[in-house]
């Protein structure tokens, strides 16, 4: 790991957050774009999702009157959370700036913050489809949260540590070896949890008009103007965030591990690359499958959790560290 | 460097709390005045007990007095009685002084405020049984362990009957005392085998003869351990008093026996199993986290079924002694495989969360007792927007549900990541039983503290949030009484300063550790603001391996901190005037009352369903039939009922109480009222005694 000097790392992290803050919603119009394409629709322009935003922060705020004073701060303090949690994540240079302070653990629980806060206020009003989006998410969540774990235990046991920076860097120095079975299994379990988490089919419908199937929708009801803006954003954050991870520790390639321009012009370039195909994948995925029965979410997570065990058997099978 | 001698404030602690026993107890012209001289007194005893804590953790003022009693001044004899204080001591004391402390603040508030009948009496009890736990914690022999074991347990009793004039307050004090003592009579016979095999009841000689002991000796004590402290502590299968007994008691009591009172447990294993005994073979540690993992899934589990808050926090209780459980597994384990520098992440891992549980679960249950004390109702389905009326007590209540939930930058985060990276560590031994073992650990930890979370948002969501679900709820506008609303805003300080900064508060755990492992942790590594790092599984501090992870949570603190202002400049800036307050939304929605608010039960559904294994839920649904032509087509009314069983009281502990009945009823016959029968009982127990002492005289010391 070479040590970068204070001011370069505080650079980089600024930059890193900007990249993700800038390019979620550009991710949220491919998915949309890619979705609406394969089902022999138009869709909308790419561009889309920012002119949403855009119109949603020039809106008037408006609270429930029965709702408390959590209402205004709590999709701040989710948005925030999402937002802290860039600086933990290899993005297109190893060390992360903060990697030494945090490792996926804390991402897992910088996530949890976020969706503890958007939970409660969904209760906040005191409507009927907020309690029933807040109860889903949790539970969502709830089943989510081991096989987040386990993946990481998976992940970090070839290079023993829970640092993404240092999982990136092994992977790195083993060439094409890094795609192991076990490799490939954790993160197939990665991948189901990134679609529970960001609210995708066949979890969740991120495009339903009925009340009654709604999750993450049911609980922003109640909310417009700026706070339904960051709300938006956030959710497109937190794509970035799992879908970054996901290919960072499978494709670590292309990831700088010195400074240079060529080299961080690549990792840039690449990590663009990684994380459009991981949207059009899942934009083609939404095609394909139908939501589930929400109580069927329950099989998807078990299934999960047995991959990701599977990863950190053949880990032990093929012995740890060689 | 110290002032004055930590014996002598020792002393005064006792002799203060001792003080706050008679102001409470004896006759008083003022009820109101004896009830707050004595929580005053409880109050000033507290901060004496972190005034010697600190001396020992800070200054290493540490060591041991006999006090010898007339007629046994014997050291070796069984009843000699010694006060000793160590750094474990020291550590126990500073949880008791500090975390009671803030609840005995909040108790000037509560319990002149909330408890009617008879206050003055409580809190004379109150301050003897801070008193009987700084005596527990301060025992150097076994006699005088199990004579402040029992006061403990005695006292609290009488707390949890407080209020006796309800049946099931008096059947939830039987079932207490009775597990209590079962208990009690395990610990007795584990500390009768270790006198017989040592020759001593003082734990440092105990400690020298306790580890050359033979393995079944040194097995049976260990058992007999875990069934007393694992009964006190309330771990799954034993927990089931707990339930009972803290949502019986006022809510003051709850706090600390929930906050302290369980973690004697903790302290007796770490005394007993880790002290004395030195650790010992590989399935210990697996009984422990077996134990551990089975009390934080079946906590949470039922936690999240609850209505009733304080039966919630009760069950959530079991779920943080199932973590701190599964750490002290986890330390013992890695003992036995000598891995002492392993066991010591998982033995702070175990005391910062038995701090942690402290601070976070007794600052809820004074949230709980505020809301409970206002609403006059435990049953959340009556609560309902109490943010409103409650602010205070909502927002340190929400402090507590974040923490409990291990959200950073919160305490609960800190002990939960290092017990992940204790399991995580794992990988490294190539011990296969126990990689197995801890990976399934670490799954069990993160469903249990996902669940956790469910439950949170739900207690809060329920209780403070939304609309009044009652009159009584809608009527609430007075907060909780300002020393109340102080101990819980201390309380709530200290999740966030133990959070942000866990290394001042794990920095005093140092000399407990090396006591324990042997394992050395100096605190410079971990000044301010450095990562909490620790070597990798060679057990050699080499920095060159990399880390197995670290964690600089003020660095993740600060962080949030600024991307919350920028956040805050960026709502500034886009912001058009304030917002409007309109009607609730609710996709249009006619008018929906608060009975079209998710419930309490409604909210544990989904979790209700998956486990139900767990529960033997019975879901009823009736459909009032109109009658007429065409029976079910018009439905007058329809009422839905879901009750969820308790299994392990009908399946295992009905059967026990039902056969300790026979048994009794046979037994009591022996009872005839004749002097002459008793006369006769007497001379038969001399002689079987006599001809005892004659055929086993030479095995007892």
């Amino acid at each position: 790991m070479t040590a970068l000097a204070p001011g370069v790392q505080f650079l980089l992290l600024v930059f890193e957050v900007a990249l993700v803050l800038g390019i979620s919603p550009l991710l949220v119009g491919i998915m949309r774009r890619v979705k609406a394409r394969s089902q022999r629709r138009l869709g909308p322009p790419l561009l889309q999702p920012y002119r949403d935003l855009r119109k949603l922060f020039r809106k008037d705020r408006i609270y429930a009157e029965s709702a408390s004073t959590l209402t205004p701060y709590a999709p701040w303090i989710s948005f925030v959370a999402l937002v802290s949690a860039v600086p933990f994540l290899p993005w297109f240079f190893v060390p992360a700036p903060l990697g030494f302070a945090g490792d996926l653990i804390v991402v897992v629980g910088l996530l949890a913050l976020s969706r503890f806060m958007t939970a409660l206020a969904a209760l906040d009003a005191g409507s009927t489809f907020g309690g029933m989006g807040s109860t889903r998410d949790m539970w969502i969540g709830a089943l989510a949260e081991p096989t987040f774990l386990l993946v990481i235990f998976a992940w970090g046991a070839p290079s023993g540590s829970t640092q993404a920076s240092v999982i990136v860097e092994h992977g790195l120095s083993l060439g094409l070896a890094h795609l192991s079975p076990a490799l490939l299994l954790a993160s197939t379990a990665f991948g189901v949890l990134l679609l529970a988490e960001t609210g995708r089919l066949p979890v969740d419908n991120p495009a339903t008009h009925l009340e009654l199937t709604m999750v993450h929708e049911a609980m922003v009801l109640e909310y417009t103007g700026q706070d339904l803006a960051v709300i938006e954003w956030g959710k497109g954050i937190k794509f970035v965030l799992l879908a970054g991870l996901l290919t960072a520790v499978l494709l670590p390639w292309g990831i700088a591990t010195a400074l240079g321009a060529g080299a961080l012009a690549l990792g840039v370039g690449l990590l663009l690359v990684k994380l459009s195909s991981t949207a059009w994948l899942v934009g083609h995925l939404e095609t394909r499958v139908a939501k589930w029965r929400l109580f069927r979410v329950a099989d998807l997570s078990t299934l999960a959790v047995a991959l990701a065990l599977g990863s950190i058997a053949l880990t032990y099978l093929v012995g740890v560290g060689s | 460097m110290a002032f004055v001698a930590p014996f002598d404030l020792v002393g005064g602690a006792l002799v203060v709390l001792v003080a706050s026993g008679g102001a409470g107890l004896l006759p008083s012209a003022s009820s109101r005045r004896a009830t707050v001289g004595a929580l005053s007194l409880a109050l000033l005893g507290c901060l004496l007990l972190v005034a010697v804590a600190l001396e020992v953790l800070l200054g290493g003022a540490a060591g041991t007095i006999t006090v010898a009693l007339p007629g046994f001044q014997s050291a070796s004899n069984a009843l000699s009685l010694a006060i000793v204080l160590g750094p474990l001591q020291g550590l126990f004391l500073l949880l008791l002084g500090a975390v009671g402390g803030a609840i005995t603040l909040a108790s000037v508030g509560y319990v002149p405020a909330y408890v009617h009948e008879r206050p003055a009496t409580l809190a004379g009890i109150y301050g003897l049984f801070v008193g009987s736990m700084a005596l527990l914690v301060l025992s150097g022999t076994a006699f005088l362990f199990l004579v402040a074991w029992e006061g403990m347990t005695l006292l609290s009793y009488v707390m949890v009957v407080h209020e006796h004039g309800s049946w099931d307050v008096r059947r939830a004090g039987l079932t207490y005392l009775v597990m209590s003592h079962a208990a009690a009579a395990a610990l007795l016979a584990g500390f009768v085998v270790l006198y017989v095999g040592t020759g001593s009841t003082n734990f440092a000689a105990m400690s020298a003869e306790a580890r050359a002991l033979p393995e079944l000796t040194r097995d049976a004590v260990f058992v007999a351990m875990v069934l007393g402290f694992g009964t006190k502590a309330g771990v799954v299968p034993l927990h089931v008093w707990l339930p009972e007994a803290h949502p019986a008691a006022p809510s003051n009591v709850s706090s600390i026996m929930s906050g302290i009172m369980i973690k004697m447990g903790v302290f007796g294993l770490l005394l007993v199993v880790f002290e004395v005994l030195g650790g010992g073979p590989l399935w210990w540690g697996f009984v422990l986290l077996v134990l551990g993992a089975a009390s934080a899934l079946l906590g949470v589990l039922n936690a999240i079924a609850q209505h009733d808050v304080k039966r919630l926090l009760a069950f959530s209780s079991v779920e943080n002694i199932g973590i701190i459980f599964m750490a002290l597994g986890t330390a013992l384990v890695f003992l036995s495989l000598g891995w002492p520098a392993l066991a010591a992440v998982a033995l702070l891992a175990a005391i910062l969360h038995t701090f942690n549980h402290a601070m976070f679960k007794g600052l809820l249950f004074l949230g709980a007792g505020a809301v409970v004390g206002t609403t006059g109702t435990r049953d959340m389905e009556q609560m309902g927007g109490l943010a409103r009326g409650m602010p205070r007590t909502a927002i340190a209540f929400l402090f507590g549900a974040m923490a409990i939930s291990a959200l950073p930058p919160l305490n609960g985060f800190v002990s939960e990541w290092l017990l992940f990276q204790a399991f995580f560590a794992s990988f490294g031994t190539g011990s296969l039983a126990t990689e197995v073992a801890f990976t399934a650990a670490a799954g069990t930890l993160a469903l249990a503290s996902g669940l956790a979370a469910y439950c949170f948002v739900k207690a809060f969501g329920v209780i403070f949030l939304a609309r009044p679900r009652s009159e009584v709820a809608r009527s609430v506008r007075s907060d909780a009484p300002a020393a109340m609303q102080g101990g819980m805003i201390a309380l709530a300080g200290a999740c966030v300063a133990v959070g942000v900064f866990p290394v001042l508060l794990l920095s005093t755990f140092a000399g407990t550790v090396r006591t324990i492992t042997g394992a050395s942790y100096s605190t410079s590594p971990w000044a301010w603001g450095a990562p909490l790092a620790f070597p990798s599984a060679s057990g050699a501090a080499t920095p060159s391996v990399p880390p197995h992870g670290s964690l600089a949570i003020g660095v993740v603190a600060l962080l949030l901190m600024v991307v919350l202002l920028a956040a805050t400049v960026l709502r500034r800036v886009t912001s058009n005037g304030s917002p409007a307050r309109r009607p609730m939304w609710d996709c249009g929605m006619d008018a929906p009352t608060p009975r079209m608010e998710y419930t309490a039960s409604g909210y544990a559904q989904p979790i209700l369903r998956l486990f139900s294994v767990f529960y033997g839920a019975h879901p009823v649904s009736e459909l009032g039939d109109l009658g007429g032509a065409r029976p079910g087509v018009l439905q007058k009314t329809v009422r839905h009922e879901s009750e969820v069983d308790y299994p392990l009281m009908e399946q295992v502990y009905s059967p026990i109480v039902r056969l300790v009945r026979e048994l009794a009823r046979r037994v009591s016959r022996l009872q005839s009222g004749g002097i002459h029968a008793y006369l006769a009982y007497m001379v038969l127990t001399l002689v079987v005694l006599l001809v005892a002492s004659r055929l086993f005289g030479g095995v007892l010391p």
